[in-house]
């Protein structure tokens, strides 16, 4: 792993599967009367949003919370970025604070990839424009994985609008290196060009998405969507909306959220025993204590030596498996 | 692929029984050039026999040919039947009579009515009186952005599924570039040509004539044929980068036809049609006879 | 490598009965609970429970806890401990607990232990019981059952290997072999 989580295309698999076994561990804590552990006492956070958030922004509070760090979170309106500050100017400003992370959310592509060169902190990217999505895409995976126990071979379509997508971007990419065979779905007009390049197939219809193991719906959004890039939501509806008819009873069905009832997905299978969608928002929680968790213990700025020295528990007699 | 013929509607009728005696008939596709005897039975050709070799049966009207030639009918792929809104200049049923009179056995007819074909209950409901009216198959295209405007595309998915053959916003260029890729992008999904009236406003401005020596002459603003060479040009790139398929309607210029040849050249899926006026008129009609009638919203050229 | 047995297999049965029947007369069976330590503790403690079980009428719970969430030492650490889950499925409220652990060393993982148990709830009782102690504690931490007394150099390490996870039942010494070489 790196220091930073921007992209899931920094991830191996490996790197993937150990955050996902770190999530099943905080799953239990999370179910525990008291939903805390000491593990990041005395370490700050910072939550960075330059966009509007409620599920994201929410659950990495949550998940810091949770880990017993200190959290700060700032959100654009009202912070010094809407008096002009410059997003370096900021990073620098906070840095005084020695944060162990920064979590952030841009409207701009590459925003937390910047971040973390300017800054020492352990940067997570929480969404940067319409680039990357990453925690979403390893909560998706994590969600699934505890549905059907191995993501190996599935069959994923991803529906809707995957042009103005940074969670279809990273779940494209997080479900092909997990094994996954990844099918595009919607109107031409919403598929990004040349798309097949992260390795997935492209249709323009949902026939034959009934092979599908898992869908995944896309949120439209339909404040900028219509008479431009669809026609109308009617039609979209008319095409791509999932409803009973379309989501077999063996199927799971996805979606980041928020719901466009009646227009992505028909009401019907929003509460059907297919819908994984409130496992996602459960999900997110456990899945970016996990994130900040591994990246922020162990690789600590410390010599080796400090470790065999100050941190007695480290010592492998008392609880690590040992050398032969 | 899906047959052009399920787009077409016409009148239930009792198909022809015809005999055409002695005509001279005329086939490029088969290569037919001579005298001949054609029966047609329950309306299609059943036999091609010698001149006056052949008898008619029982019923069949019988047409002497003698001193007249046979083709296989005309499509027009760019009809305006006026209908809705404008019903006194033209019909279903006067515009099909024509077309049959003039040996017409199919056409399509443009949306550029009032209201535009724009929705697919529109198309529904032409299809309906096409069934009670239309004397020849008559196909209808429906607009590519709503009302013509040239900025939001029509349902054309579903348009496409009411049975609209193509798409054209006729009458009109789709000035915005990104708004014509959508539509060609949506054209993977929807099917259906893109049909384009093509003209650059900014370069036809007032223009009422083809620009050359006679509106210089005539003090007549001019149309440049660049206004349309240069609008196929952008709109056959695109098509080109698409993937999709555009038809240049109701070409005029020179430069226009080398713009197509060089877009088909590049592998780019454009066809083009022109028309008779086009063919056989040039702005010398308007210098010789002076005569504004000829004036036509696409220019004749020399 | 150079490493001494201080309890074979036989050993080691006998002195988990042993702690076993004096978890019993000191706490007189009643409201008990077994909870082990990852990932070695864990298998001794479900080796005592089964002792208990014997011995004692009513149901003894049993769980397992991982405390790397509650490590002291997270931030200094260059690689990451190895997360096992933690299964602590009764209450704990009322009940004497007896944290269960392969070795006694400076105490750092038994005060990560207690800590991580509370938050499970709050037990009446919380006892200790280890197979090993070989001293050198930097935290005011005791055991209340001792397996064997093993005085160690801080040079050396004790390794408690147990069938379940190392194929065999024993407890060495041998010289750490960082320190050797240092």
């Amino acid at each position: 792993m790196n220091k930073d989580l921007l992209s899931i295309e920094d991830l191996t698999r490996e790197d993937i599967e150990h955050i996902l076994d770190r999530a099943e561990s905080f799953a239990e804590v999370s179910g525990r009367a008291i939903k805390k552990v000491p593990t990041l006492r005395g370490r700050t956070v910072i939550n960075l949003f330059y966009e509007a958030s409620t599920r994201t922004s929410s659950s990495f509070e949550l998940a810091a919370k949770r880990l017993s760090a200190d959290l700060v979170s700032i959100k654009a309106a009202g912070s010094a970025a809407d008096k002009g500050e410059s997003l370096k100017d900021t990073v620098q400003t906070l840095s005084a604070y020695d944060p162990a992370a920064i979590v952030i959310r841009s409207p701009h592509v590459g925003a937390a990839a910047l971040v973390a060169r300017w800054s020492a902190a352990a940067v997570v990217n929480a969404g940067d424009g319409k680039h990357e999505h990453p925690t979403q895409a390893l909560l998706d995976l994590y969600a699934v994985r505890r549905r059907v126990g191995s993501l190996e071979g599935l069959k994923i379509w991803i529906v809707g609008d995957v042009l103005h997508s940074r969670v279809a971007r990273s779940n494209i990419l997080a479900f092909r290196r997990m094994g996954c065979e990844v099918t595009v779905c919607g109107p031409p007009t919403l598929i990004p060009r040349d798309v097949e390049s992260l390795g997935c197939t492209v249709r323009y219809s949902l026939e034959g998405s009934s092979r599908a193991d898992v869908i995944y719906a896309l949120r439209m959004q339909s404040e900028r969507m219509e008479g431009s890039f669809v026609p109308s939501l009617r039609e979209y509806a008319a095409r791509f909306q999932i409803d009973g008819r379309r989501l077999g009873p063996h199927q799971i069905l996805m979606h980041p959220g928020p719901v466009n009832r009646g227009v992505e997905l028909a009401a019907e299978v929003i509460d059907s025993p297919q819908a994984l969608i409130v496992a996602q928002v459960e999900a997110g929680v456990v899945v970016r204590m996990a994130v900040l968790y591994v990246l922020l213990a162990g690789g600590g700025p410390s010599l080796a030596a400090a470790g065999e020295a100050g941190g007695a528990m480290a010592r492998p007699a008392e609880s690590e498996p040992q050398p032969a | 692929m899906t047959e052009a013929g399920e787009f077409l509607e016409r009148r239930e009728g009792v198909d022809a029984e015809v005999l055409i005696r002695g005509a001279h008939l005329l086939d490029p596709r088969s290569g037919l050039d001579g005298p001949g005897d054609v029966l047609v039975r329950e309306g299609r050709i059943a036999v091609l026999g010698d001149p006056c070799g052949l008898e008619a049966p029982e019923g069949a009207e019988i047409v002497e040919g003698a001193g007249l030639h046979a083709f296989p009918s005309f499509v027009d792929p760019h009809v305006h039947l006026r209908t809705p809104g404008r019903e006194d200049e033209e019909d279903l049923d006067s515009g099909t009579r024509a077309a049959a009179a003039g040996g017409f056995g199919a056409i399509l007819a443009m949306p550029n009515t009032d209201p535009v074909i724009d929705s697919a209950p529109l198309v529904r409901s032409l299809r309906e009186r096409a069934r009670s009216e239309a004397r020849v198959p008559c196909g209808f295209l429906a607009a590519i952005s709503r009302g013509q405007a040239g900025r939001e595309l029509t349902e054309m998915a579903e348009l496409r599924d009411a049975g609209a053959v193509a798409f054209s916003d006729d009458g009109l260029p789709v000035q915005r570039a990104g708004v014509l890729r959508q539509a060609l992008q949506y054209q993977r999904l929807a099917g259906g040509v893109l049909a384009l009236h093509e003209e650059d406003p900014s370069l036809s401005g007032t223009g009422v004539m083809h620009e050359g020596p006679v509106s210089a002459l005539l003090g007549l603003a001019g149309i440049p044929s660049i206004s349309e060479s240069t609008a196929i040009a952008r709109d056959a790139a695109i098509a080109l980068y698409e993937g999709g398929r555009v038809h240049v309607q109701h070409l005029s210029a020179a430069e226009s036809v080398a713009a197509v040849a060089h877009a088909k050249a590049l592998g780019a899926q454009v066809t083009a049609e022109v028309t008779p006026h086009h063919l056989t008129l040039t702005e010398e009609a308007l210098n010789n006879y002076y005569l504004y009638s000829y004036r036509h919203r696409l220019p004749g050229r020399g | 490598m150079d490493q001494k047995v201080v309890l074979d297999r036989e050993d080691m049965r006998r002195t988990l009965v042993r702690i076993g029947h004096e978890i019993v007369e000191k706490t007189g069976g009643r409201d008990l609970a077994v909870v082990g330590i990852h990932r070695r503790g864990a298998v001794i403690a479900r080796r005592i429970h089964e002792h208990l079980t014997e011995l004692v009428e009513q149901p003894v719970p049993i769980g397992d806890l991982d405390i790397s969430f509650y490590r002291d030492d997270l931030a200094l650490r260059r690689d990451q401990p190895v997360v096992h889950s933690s299964h602590i499925e009764f209450p704990a409220e009322g009940a004497t607990v007896v944290l269960v652990d392969d070795v006694l060393y400076t105490g750092r993982t038994v005060r990560a232990g207690i800590e991580a148990l509370f938050d499970y709830g709050r037990p009446e009782r919380v006892q200790l019981a280890v197979l090993a102690d070989r001293g050198h504690r930097e935290l005011p931490i005791r055991p209340d059952y001792v397996g064997k007394n093993l005085p160690t150099a801080r040079a050396e390490r004790v390794n408690v290997r147990v069938e379940e996870i190392d194929g065999v039942d024993e407890v060495t010494i041998a010289p750490n072999p960082a320190e050797v070489a240092a």
